[in-house]
């Protein structure tokens, strides 16, 4: 491994060109080094052709000018360049008018992106039909350390309210962020660390909004202040919404009654109890901004309290163990509501969740010649989220984890940029009370990069290697499963894993305004800790999840062809990839059931109701193919406007490899649909038509999905207020023909539909 | 140890019988190394309402549901009741009072004879019809093939037989006899010895597709336990296939034979050491609170049977001992399962402080796993009483190294407490105590 390492860099160093042409090639170095594939936010920059170059007009040695000048900054456009075809950003107007209440439901109108929702409360990112352990989720490149991994009922700790900026990165991104990035990241930029100072003195913005689907509110505001060397940043939100508002009824009793054998449902129709969420937080950034380095941090908290529909964790809502017997037959009740009332009957599931961060962010530009940046990043985050049932705690889930990077950007040479980089992250998990099938853990992981880029007229090449080394240790040194005969289990003290990671991509621009990239991607992940160490009964998937400490390394191979190419009056986008997946892991049904009133394991049980299906975490090799398109052109050029066309689609096809080749359960269905906007500099309008085919390959031991119509529309307006705000209005209707969705990726699908009609009203100001 | 689950109480004590369909759980106690099974041990224990059966099913009066050939115990059980549907059934249940059995006690069954069917056509007794058989699917947790070491399991962290999964969780009862798993898991006691878990039964063919005739089905089994060396006596299980109330009681009554006004096996009362457990499963529970207004409203007498009603002793039922059953209760929702003990899981030796006799029910010779006991003869001596080849039963079972002669018991289990023991031989079967010392964890 060490010697391929070694191998790589010696080819770098060979095509070092003459040291005299080096400062001729100085900005192209530079304007290379700000895209350079490691930075997926920046390089997502060029998407938008706005970027920035840094460049010293000052030199230095060999250079005998007679003024000496400090280094500026000068804001460019450069058409001309490629860009990732699997890497998409989000900011700006667009992240505005899709901004939701769930970082999923804010992404899922993007290409090969889903939203795995748990009720509206929950709502993860699904890249290429992975999620959980495979995708990592990162507030301004450090991970958001929740628990999302570890159950599809638990948030992502990120509110999208803040959200200045999302990036996307389909496929692997192993090499810069480890393997829990082997199906992709999300990385949600919201600048709590100041990385300039305002322009003004005091700057900022507010935005508020109103759903009519549940009465949501958001609100937030942010503020800049500063001058000079010293910026501060400071923001708060508050968002509220009621129960969600469906069409027909919540629970699909057809698919229930298959899946889980429940038949005694007590369903509701037109809403989804117990949905409704409450969340707020804030956060405070300062940042010292040197000439040629900044030094900043920030502290940030959010709490968020959260609904999750009946009939996940809770059995049949009807199974009162004979209590709803006896309660007919009682004529008073005074005095025993509390025990015998309908909320203690039917206890609902409420998390409540908060995080508190703390980051550092410090960098230093262009220290010695040849280093373009020294940077170092770290983030401290302490997490919690308390299962609550019927009032009372159930669960306690901890996460207390530090996650730090340290980066050298170098432009040793014309041709070549890269970066050096660490990182490194511990983690102690713990889960305490009832439901606490993964045992306290400690987990430690450290990892060396670097990712390399030769630039040859058209030509990109970009090639990357990471070793990362992780360790897991379990607190326990044994585990039992309560209340059962089954012997203690023991564990072992620590499982060690070691991976090597590599990427590699060329770009060629074919012609002009057409770039077609095709990157080969290798990436491994370690097992995660619930991957490893489950044991006993998971409520919210209805399963029985047994660990396995044996389980490999899973190594992810991907191939991606993509073309892009853009002209004056439109644009065509196209990916296609292959994946396959050694070692992919999975939860095997074993066949046995898990009799939880009983607390027994059975081969079969007489009631499917009071049963869950024994899991136990298993390897077998998976492909995936699938494809992202979009087209979009300007029809006509009106006086009122552009009128726009876009065409769109994406699919994705998971099944195993061998054996019965088994479909990968929860992929997103075949997208495709259209949209038509008019805009012109003032406002904008779209109506967009999505079709979603139905999912007819779900998994083993799941259901199959629908298909379903998806009508939007939105508007927004931009208006001045004088010198001192720009306000923007907007509107944006979704679900239309209130259609019953079910999402093909969510574990609660056959509970809990997506959300029926809605509009969303709202203000954003900015000063 | 299971969580109640209290139809059969709700439907014994409180409801008008017909509406659900006749069982009787089987109470289970242990005496000494002895295991027994029978029924209304415990008065007003769940699943006990022998009265209710005999008006239900309009039986003689003083008819007890007793073999007349063998006198085994017969509990009853329907295919119909609301449990599982027509042809599954979760009854009969298991159960054990508080401190009938020994903490963390492994309780389990042992299938015995053939399957037997009553005609409703002949009115008789014979083999069921060709093919049908009674499905039984027990716990698995303690099966001998359950393995608990990950490194034999390809690192999952339990498995049963060589890696896998697979294992034959089930007994079948046909006419050829038994199939299957002959033995597995009932449940295990919690730490206050407390026991209450139902199985899963299916009618079926012999390729597994759930149904049969109409009439009435009869299985034997007998219960065994880890800590005891005698199972209880064979018992028969009754099902109900279709029939409807008379035609089940002639078959019943075709077992019964003449009027029997024998008295089930006499057993002390055990008193009720939990205020507010009316129903006797050892919590206290919304269902108790329930049970109390509903007795307060009915205006109950006080009565021996339902003295634990009167959870505050001033003489009468009402609804202030229903308010202080609901301050005893301090569970979640009046119903929470409890963490897991702390305390060994099984408890491979037993010392009778009454009897003097200490039961050994796993000790290991080299390869070989036995059973023994040993009485007390003189202050720290002991005889062996009786010796048998047995299986290996335990996690940590007591082991004999012959060369020293030494036997090492890792946790004795007497009066509460556990304690660690090593007894030398000293021949002419003669064991001396050489150390004893108390231990908080089982099995180190």
């Amino acid at each position: 491994m060490y010697k391929r390492f070694k191998k790589l860099f010696y080819v770098f160093l060979l095509s070092q060109p003459p040291i005299a042409r080096l400062r001729q090639w100085r900005n192209i170095i530079s304007i290379l080094l700000i895209m350079s594939i490691p930075y997926p936010a920046l390089a997502a920059d060029n998407k938008s052709n706005d970027f920035i170059l840094k460049t010293e007009l000052a030199d230095s040695a060999g250079n005998e000018a007679a003024v000496h000048l400090k280094p500026i900054t000068i804001i460019g456009i450069d058409s001309n360049q490629p860009t990732q075809s699997n890497t998409s950003i989000l900011k700006g107007r667009l992240l505005h008018l899709q901004r939701s209440d769930t970082l999923g439901r804010t992404l899922e109108k993007e290409l090969g992106v889903s939203n795995a929702s748990f009720g509206p409360g929950v709502g993860i990112p699904v890249i290429r039909g992975l999620t959980g352990s495979r995708i990592r989720m990162l507030q301004s490149g450090i991970g958001s350390h929740d628990a999302a991994s570890l159950s599809p009922d638990h948030a992502v700790a990120i509110d999208p309210l803040f959200a200045e900026e999302i990036t996307i990165i389909r496929g692997p991104e192993t090499v810069r962020y480890g393997g829990n990035a082997i199906g992709g990241v999300v990385d949600v930029k919201d600048h709590r660390i100041p990385e300039r100072a305002p322009k003004n003195l005091v700057s900022g913005s507010v935005e508020s909004r109103y759903d009519t689907n549940g009465n949501g509110t958001n609100s937030a505001v942010k503020l800049n202040l500063g001058k000079d060397w010293l910026a501060f940043n400071l923001g708060g939100f508050y968002r509220s919404r009621g129960d969600i508002r469906i069409p027909g009824k919540a629970i699909d009793e057809h698919f229930i009654a298959q899946q889980y054998g429940l038949t005694d449902i007590q369903n509701i129709s037109g809403k989804i109890p117990n949905t409704d969420s409450e969340s707020n937080g804030g956060f405070a950034g300062i940042s010292w901004l040197g000439d040629t380095a900044m030094a900043g941090m920030s502290i940030s908290h959010v709490d968020n309290r959260y609904g999750v529909p009946r009939g996940s964790h809770g059995l049949d809502p009807n199974h009162l163990g004979g209590l709803e017997l006896i309660l007919p037959k009682l004529n008073d009740l005074t005095g025993f509501e509390d025990i015998f009332g309908p909320q203690a009957l039917f206890p609902n599931i409420r998390l409540a969740m908060r995080q508190t961060r703390y980051d550092f962010k410090s960098e230093w530009y262009e220290p010695i010649r040849g280093i373009e940046r020294i940077g170092f990043r770290y983030g401290l985050v302490d997490y919690q989220h308390t299962e609550i049932q019927g009032g009372l705690p159930f669960t306690k889930f901890k996460n207390e984890a530090g996650e730090g990077r340290f980066e050298i950007d170098h432009h040793f040479f014309p041709r070549l940029t890269g970066t050096f980089g660490v990182q490194w992250i511990g983690r102690n998990f713990s889960a305490l009370g009832v439901e606490t099938f993964v045992p306290e853990t400690k987990q430690h992981s450290l990892g060396f990069y670097t990712t390399q880029q030769y630039t040859w007229n058209r030509w990109i090449v970009s090639g990357g290697v990471r070793i990362e080394q992780s360790r897991v240790n379990p607190k326990a040194s044994e585990l039992r499963l309560r209340g059962s005969a089954l012997p203690p289990i023991p564990l072992p003290d620590e499982l060690k894993y070691q991976t090597t990671s590599f990427s590699s991509s060329l770009q060629r621009n074919l012609v002009d305004d057409l770039t077609m990239t095709i990157s080969f991607n290798q990436g491994k992940r370690s097992p995660d800790i619930q991957e490893l160490l489950s044991l006993g009964p998971h409520l919210s998937i209805r399963s029985f999840d047994i660990g396995n400490v044996q389980l490999k390394n899973e190594t992810m191979n991907m191939v991606d062809l993509g073309f892009d190419w853009k002209k004056e009056r439109f644009s065509l986008r196209v990916n296609g990839y292959y994946n396959r997946t050694d070692d992919f892991i999975f939860q095997r049904n074993t066949g046995l059931v898990y009799e939880i009133d009983n607390e027994v394991i059975r081969q079969q049980c007489v009631s499917k109701a009071e049963c869950v299906s024994i899991f136990a975490y298993d390897q077998q090799d998976a492909e995936f193919i699938g494809y992202e398109s979009e087209f979009g052109a300007t029809l006509y050029k009106l006086p009122q406007g552009d009128l726009l066309l876009t065409l769109f689609s994406d699919y994705v096809r998971g099944r195993f490899v061998r054996g019965m080749h088994g479909d990968v359960p929860r992929m997103p269905p075949l997208r495709y649909g259209i949209e038509l906007g008019l805009d012109n500099s003032r406002w904008n309008s779209a109506l967009r038509y999505t079709r979603a085919e139905a999912q007819n390959h779900p998994g083993e031991n799941e259901t199959i999905t629908k298909g379903y119509h998806l009508l939007t529309v939105s508007a927004d307006y931009q208006m001045k207020m004088g010198k001192w705000a720009d306000v923007w209005l907007f509107a944006k209707g979704t679900n239309l023909l209130n259609e019953e969705i079910r999402s093909s990726v969510s574990f609660l699908r056959n509970f809990a539909p997506e959300p029926g009609r809605s509009f969303v009203l709202g203000l954003r100001a900015t000063f | 140890m299971s969580r109640p689950v209290l139809y059969s109480l709700v439907a014994a004590l409180m409801f008008n019988h017909s509406v659900f369909a006749q069982h009787l759980d089987v109470e289970v106690w242990g005496q000494g190394n002895a295991l027994f099974a029978g029924y209304c041990r415990t008065p007003g224990v769940v699943g006990c309402d022998l009265n209710g059966l005999t008006q239900t099913l309009q039986l003689p009066a003083g008819t007890l549901p007793l073999e007349n050939a063998t006198g085994r115990l017969i509990f009853l059980a329907d295919f119909r009741d609301f449990s599982g549907g027509d042809f599954k059934t979760k009854n009969p249940g298991f159960q054990s009072a508080q401190n009938a059995l020994l903490p963390n006690e492994l309780l389990s069954y042992r299938a015995l004879g053939t399957l037997k069917y009553w005609d409703p056509v002949l009115s008789a007794w014979g083999n069921p019809p060709y093919g049908i058989q009674v499905r039984l699917f027990g716990g698995l947790e303690a099966s001998r093939q359950v393995i608990s070491d990950y490194s034999q399991c390809a690192g999952q962290l339990f498995c049963f037989s060589e890696g896998g999964l697979g294992v034959d969780g089930s007994t079948v009862f046909s006419a050829d006899g038994i199939l299957g798993s002959p033995e597995l898991v009932v449940d295990v006691t919690n730490n206050n010895g407390i026991l209450h878990t139902h199985l899963s039964f299916f009618l079926e063919n012999w390729q597994g597709e759930i149904g049969g005739p109409v009439g009435a089905y009869l299985v034997t089994m007998q219960l065994i336990s880890n800590a005891r060396y005698f199972p209880s006596e064979p018992f028969l299980i009754l099902f109900n296939a279709g029939l409807d109330e008379n035609a089940f009681a002639t078959a019943l009554l075709a077992l019964i034979g003449e009027p029997s006004n024998r008295d089930p096996i006499p057993q002390p009362v055990i008193p009720v050491s939990i205020p507010g457990d009316v129903d006797l499963d050892g919590d206290v529970d919304r269902i108790d609170v329930a049970l109390i207004l509903l007795a307060a409203q009915n205006n109950e007498p006080l009565q021996p049977e339902n003295a634990r009603f009167d959870v505050n002793g001033d003489g009468i039922i009402d609804r202030a001992d229903a308010s202080l059953a609901k301050a005893l209760c301090t569970l979640r929702l009046c119903n929470i399962p409890t963490d897991a003990p702390a305390t060994a899981l099984n408890v491979a030796t037993v010392y009778d402080e009454k009897t003097g006799m200490l039961s050994l029910n796993d000790i290991q010779v080299n390869d070989q796993h036995y059973r023994a006991q040993l009485q007390l003869q003189d202050e720290a001596l002991f005889v062996l009483a009786t010796v048998q080849l047995d299986k290996s039963r335990y996690v940590s079972p007591a082991r004999y190294d012959v060369e020293s002669a030494l036997l090492e018991i890792p946790a004795v289990f007497t009066n509460g407490k556990f304690y660690k023991a090593v007894l030398r031989n000293i021949g002419d079967f003669k064991f001396r105590l050489e150390q004893l010392e108390e231990t908080t964890v089982a099995f180190e």
